[in-house]
């Protein structure tokens, strides 16, 4: 068969091989609309041909045909967008709003301003999720409950971005690649989800008396 | 009926298997389906044409009463036969990474209730067959294939190389299972002192304390 409805598989295809998502496909997205105006003016066309009210079975089966291969089009073509859209939300619960430049450069225009919006909407229930409450609950934090406040942290590489965070309750903390420091849970958990710090696992053996 | 997830992508791309199909009346404006390339396309399709399409539109075709539909090679005679015997053995991910997929499809569609039958006893055959493979849960392998074969590994890296897309997904699963267990596992050790081997027990020894 031509290359009739394979154009929105690549799509697809794409997207399965992608490690994260690739890079929004505009060319072939606008090429496969396209593909569905000219088989809707075809079947226009078709149609327009008999004008009895009895449909030739030809007739009747190219039109089957051609709208066949529409709806195969458009369930890529949407299939597609929502896999996409899927993903992005994935973004604010898993790495916040720190999302790394590389990632926001494969998005489309109209999907960073979904993502803006979604952001927004998941604040304003954050904030107004019972009438009168005085704290935002923070949906996206870790769900588990911690055993110790503080955790033991290695920086794995430099970043100039976070030389120096000031922290609420510890004052200024100098992060430097390599470093292994014991910090509040609290104040390194996005760091922790965005991957620029790993959490250090401490053996049970340091506890004097084997923790019992 | 092979639950239909509008949005599934994997269901999106196991439909695009070729399959052949012959049509009972003329299409107009058919003649695209010709394999045929160039001008000499004609533009409509004639009766009883066979042609390679895709499933998903011989499906709809089928269902509406338009076109008849041949079973594709991948599922002929042979191969449900060696599947019946030794499903472990077909190298299924080489003839199509979403084969048991567009099988169950194709056996519904067609009314073929052996097809059916013989695909389900042999999914569930390789999956037991894969899960003894990958995970023992810290436990020595112990799996039919290596014993019945005098070379494990290399039945093993066989059968491991010729997975579809579902059963490589369940294999991924596994061994991500197992590290998690490790891990688990691993969390309660602490580190202990290993005895030293210059500390030998003599002989006599070993014997009196026995005695």
């Amino acid at each position: 068969m031509s290359l009739h409805g394979r154009k929105a598989v690549q799509l697809l295809q794409d997207l399965k091989r992608a490690r994260w998502l690739p890079p929004f496909n505009d060319k072939v997205v606008k090429e496969v609309a396209e593909e569905i105006n000219n088989d809707s003016k075809e079947m226009e066309r078709l149609a327009e041909q008999d004008s009895d009210e009895q449909l030739e079975p030809e007739l009747l089966v190219a039109l089957y045909l051609y709208d066949d291969i529409m709806e195969r089009n458009k369930r890529c073509l949407l299939a597609y967008l929502n896999a996409r859209l899927d993903v992005i939300e994935q973004l604010r619960w898993e790495v916040g709003r720190m999302v790394p430049e590389e990632k926001l450069q494969k998005l489309h225009e109209a999907e960073k301003q979904y993502l803006t919006n979604y952001n927004n909407s998941l604040d304003k229930y954050m904030k107004r999720y019972v009438p009168n409450c005085k704290h935002p609950l923070d949906l996206t934090a870790n769900s588990e409950a911690p055993e110790d406040t503080n955790i033991q942290v290695r920086m794995l590489r430099d970043d100039p971005q976070l030389d120096g965070i000031v922290s609420n309750d510890s004052g200024l903390l100098r992060l430097r690649g390599g470093c292994q420091m014991m910090v509040k849970r609290s104040d390194v958990e996005h760091l922790l989800r965005s991957g620029k710090v790993q959490q250090v696992k401490t053996c049970r053996g340091d506890v004097v008396g084997g923790g019992f | 009926m092979p639950c239909a997830d509008y949005w599934d992508i994997d269901e999106i791309l196991a439909e695009e298997q070729d399959v052949v199909i012959k049509t009972f009346h003329d299409v107009a404006g058919g003649g695209f389906l010709y394999p045929c390339t160039g001008a000499a396309k004609p533009r409509d399709l004639k009766e009883g044409a066979k042609v390679v399409v895709p499933y998903w539109l011989a499906q709809k075709l089928v269902r509406r009463n338009a076109v008849e539909l041949d079973l594709p090679v991948i599922f002929d005679e042979a191969t449900q036969e060696t599947l019946q015997t030794d499903p472990a053995v077909c190298r299924l991910g080489e003839k199509s990474r979403y084969y048991f997929e567009v099988g169950l499809k194709l056996a519904y569609l067609t009314k073929n209730f052996k097809l059916q039958e013989i695909l389900v006893n042999a999914y569930i055959q390789r999956y037991h067959d894969l899960m003894t493979l990958s995970s023992g849960m810290g436990e020595a392998n112990r799996s039919s294939i290596r014993k019945a074969v005098p070379s494990p590994s290399n039945a093993k890296s066989q059968f491991l190389s010729s997975l579809t897309a579902l059963e490589e997904d369940m294999h991924r699963g596994a061994r991500e299972a197992e590290d998690q267990y490790q891990r688990w596992t691993g969390s309660f050790s602490c580190w202990q002192l290993e005895p030293s081997h210059i500390a030998e027990v003599p002989a006599f020894k070993r014997a009196r304390a026995g005695a």
